[in-house]
């Protein structure tokens, strides 16, 4: 069957989930995104962009859709196993207390490769709700289940209270990447990983309305930035494994297709997503000319490409 | 599949079935309930076993839990499992022993995919089930049945089976309040309010009884099983979590400000709750939803906690303040009280359904079963609420038990009561319905443990007779 990778988005109530949703799935850009959502009434789809409506799914214009978990995750995951051939991507919604790790769980026991989890927070009441009584170890537990941590709007919180939660996240989610956004508007090449042949594969593309790494943008918390790097001769495991681990927490997504010494015939695809990353055996290089080709997503300013070069290097 | 009891008897049902339905080989043999505990060959019914009677038929005996299934060789052709197959991770395949070969039963993650794609019963025949499943209930003298957590399909399909007829004992259901929005949709096409309001009409539809089905009231869930560790406690348990975290105490389902509007909707529009909580955590979120709502005793709007197993003694209190009524479950003391004894420790576990503190405090209890997660066995509830007996023979809570007179009140006035029918059912006298059972003894007068013995020779609905014991 054709490999199809999952997200998981968490995040407590009223954090953005939904938002960052409804932002993934009109700007996608060609990438096919099956969402399961828990509740269709919360995912307010612009109507021009519903193509029609299947029980339990809403087709898009764009070759997405969203499909309505109801009670039955098995038999929501199971109906798009069956479409994997109209699918590049999976993204599920984990509810406001669900642990995400436990859903990316249950995502792998269906064979689908995980591409990452991510938690979005509200900046405002994040730090509230995590002592409430009865979710604050939930919130908690999300927080340390993530691969990127967006937190959402940062508008409303003041200079002086951003400083302290920064310190704080880092506190309880050591390593793991922060997005400040306002609106959940997060580039899709940091949201999702890589896929042959679409514009998350590419570096910030212009198809991106909000962020262009090549236009700074004031009103934004953060801007983002990506660099490639490029190899002509194969790659050793231990060189790209040191890599991986050395990116730092600024860095949020690395990913492309790496030609290996052990290994040359054939392609691989690398994919990172803060500290996550894998490396998976793909289809023979054929005539393509074999090279390491890896794009780096991270915050503005925050390497340069001579720094990851030299982390490439052996 | 109704009450099998042994192999034999489940190869007989199916048979029947084939019979009825005239079904034509290479169609599948769906059957539902599945459960080696109740079987008296004392092992898991096999391929083998299902084989030489359905050797054209692909077969499915589906689990009681909804995970898992047995399958004979044409299923395992059917959904391509065979010897080769891996077991998926979380999944387990039960094997011949000392070979590869696929036993019968498939578990979770082996068995969940292929559940997913087998093509659904159709509503015929699934109101073909609805005489098999009242008997299940007559047979142990129950005449008034609680469909505990209906979805807005399942409403459609009661109401179907109370327009042509089918229901010959009475029939509470309680729709799930996730499902409201779409009831909502369904059944007032016009009304104009927010997605988490409900009609000011909306009381109308129920407590009153059509064609045997009434809606009681709306239900709620704030929290999953002990014995899943998925309920939501104050404290960790002694052991690790589902997943193996530590200082694991459960998470709620839903986040307390949801709790808070969502039960302030339901009150205001006068309609009764019914709250599924096991854990105390998962209590405290009720109580303060609650009384965030206005929620007083003197407004006899009789909510009722659904299980309330692990409550902390002053909640009794608060219960006693909001006017909420407990539906205990007593006999998790028997099937999980030694798990809950390692989960909680002695002093929590001990507590468990604490009917004894509960009539103390003046509270309504009744007593229920969550069939199909127990068996439908009214005498095992008196027993169990009786002895507090566990399966390892330790009384979990020695202070809780009660006397049989009290627990038979529990299964039938108080459970009239919860669903305000008091004035027709749950006693014997003048003007009430003739909803009556006949026993083969008195559970009022022979040992405690002959209890579990009694059988029911006849049960009456409104006088007639709707199960009568084989002669």
């Amino acid at each position: 069957m054709k490999s199809l990778p999952f997200t998981v988005i968490g995040g407590y109530l009223g954090a953005g989930k939904t938002t960052l949703l409804n932002h993934l799935l009109t700007n996608t850009s060609g990438l096919r995104v099956a969402m399961l959502v828990n509740d269709f009434g919360s995912v307010n789809i612009d109507v021009d962009l519903i193509r029609n409506h299947e029980g339990d799914t809403i087709n898009l214009a764009n070759g997405c859709m969203c499909c309505s978990i109801a009670d039955n995750f098995a038999m929501a995951i199971s109906r798009l196993r069956d479409r994997a051939d109209d699918l590049d991507h999976i993204v599920i919604e984990a509810s406001g207390v669900a642990d995400p790790a436990k859903i990316a769980q249950y995502g792998q026991m269906y064979q689908l490769p995980l591409d990452g989890i991510l938690v979005v927070a509200d900046a405002e009441q994040v730090r509230t709700q995590a002592q409430n009584k009865y979710v604050g170890d939930t919130v908690l537990r999300q927080f340390a289940q993530a691969d990127l941590i967006v937190l959402n709007k940062t508008d409303l919180a003041s200079a002086e209270d951003m400083a302290s939660l920064r310190t704080w996240l880092t506190e309880i989610a050591p390593g793991t990447p922060v997005i400040e956004s306002v609106q959940s508007q997060v580039p899709l090449a940091v949201l999702l990983g890589a896929h042959e042949g679409h514009a998350a594969v590419n570096p910030l593309s212009d198809h991106l309305p909000y962020h262009n790494h090549s236009q700074p943008q004031e009103d934004h918390p953060h801007g983002f930035e990506s660099w490639t790097l490029e190899r002509s001769h194969p790659l050793n495991r231990q060189v790209l494994a040191h890599f991986a681990k050395a990116l730092g927490e600024d860095i949020y997504r690395a990913k492309g297709f790496v030609c290996l010494q052990d290994d040359p015939d054939r392609r691989y695809v690398y994919q990172q997503v803060g500290a996550r990353w894998s490396l998976e055996p793909d289809a023979a290089w054929g005539d393509d000319p074999r090279r390491t080709r890896l794009v780096i997503i991270g915050r503005r300013e925050a390497t340069n490409a001579d720094s990851l070069d030299a982390l490439l290097r052996d | 599949m109704g009450p099998v009891t042994s192999i034999a008897d489940i190869i007989t049902v199916l048979k029947a079935h084939v019979e009825k339905f005239k079904l034509k080989p290479g169609e599948w043999i769906l059957g539902y309930g599945y459960d080696v505990t109740n079987l008296s060959d004392g092992r898991q019914c096999s391929r083998d076993d299902l084989d030489p009677h359905f050797p054209d038929n692909p077969v499915m005996l589906i689990h009681v839990s909804n995970h898992g299934a047995v399958l004979n060789s044409k299923g395992f052709a059917k959904v391509g499992i065979d010897v080769t197959t891996e077991t998926p991770p979380g999944g387990m395949i039960l094997r011949k022993a000392g070979s590869n070969e696929p036993d019968g039963l498939i578990m979770e993650t082996a068995f969940l995919p292929i559940f997913a794609k087998m093509p659904q019963p159709s509503e015929e025949e699934l109101l073909d089930t609805l005489d098999a499943a009242q008997q299940i209930y007559a047979s142990v003298g129950v005449t008034t049945c609680q469909e505990g957590a209906t979805h807005a399909k399942d409403v459609a399909f009661l109401k179907k089976g109370a327009e042509q007829g089918r229901f010959y004992l009475d029939i509470v259901s309680l729709p799930l309040v996730l499902e409201v929005p779409a009831l909502v949709k369904e059944y007032f096409p016009d009304f104009t309010g927010g997605p988490k309001q409900i009609p000011d009409t909306a009381k109308e539809s129920f407590g009153t009884y059509k064609n045997r089905l009434k809606f009681a009231g709306i239900k709620f869930a704030l929290d999953g099983s002990p014995q899943g560790k998925t309920a939501f406690w104050s404290q960790p348990l002694l052991t690790p979590g589902p997943g193996g975290e530590e200082n694991w105490r459960g998470q709620p389902l839903f986040p307390p400000e949801l709790v808070i509007k969502a039960v302030k909707e339901v009150y205001d529009k006068g309609i009764q709750i019914f709250c599924h909580c096991n854990g105390d955590a998962a209590i405290d979120m009720m109580i303060d939803a609650a009384r965030a709502a206005g929620m007083q005793a003197d407004q006899d709007r009789r909510t009722v906690i659904i299980h309330s197993q692990f409550m902390r003694p002053e909640q009794l209190d608060s219960y006693a303040e909001l006017g909420f009524s407990p539906s205990f479950f007593t006999v998790h003391a028997f099937f999980w009280g030694d798990v809950h004894v390692e989960n909680l420790g002695k002093e929590r576990a001990y507590f468990l359904s604490p009917m004894a503190s509960a009539i103390k405090k003046g509270l309504h209890c009744s007593n229920h079963n969550d069939f199909s997660v127990t068996p439908m066995d009214p005498m095992r509830m008196t027993w169990s609420a009786v002895t507090r007996r566990s399966r390892e023979g330790d009384i979990i809570g020695p202070d809780e038990r009660i006397d049989v007179w009290q627990a038979l009140k529990a299964l039938t006035i108080e459970a009239a009561w919860q669903i305000r029918e008091e004035d027709q059912k749950g006693t014997i006298a003048p003007g009430k319905l003739a909803d009556l059972v006949i026993l083969d003894g008195n559970p009022l007068t022979v040992e405690t443990d002959k209890i579990l013995d009694i059988k029911t020779v006849e049960t009456f609905k409104e006088g007639k007779t709707v199960y009568r014991k084989a002669a």
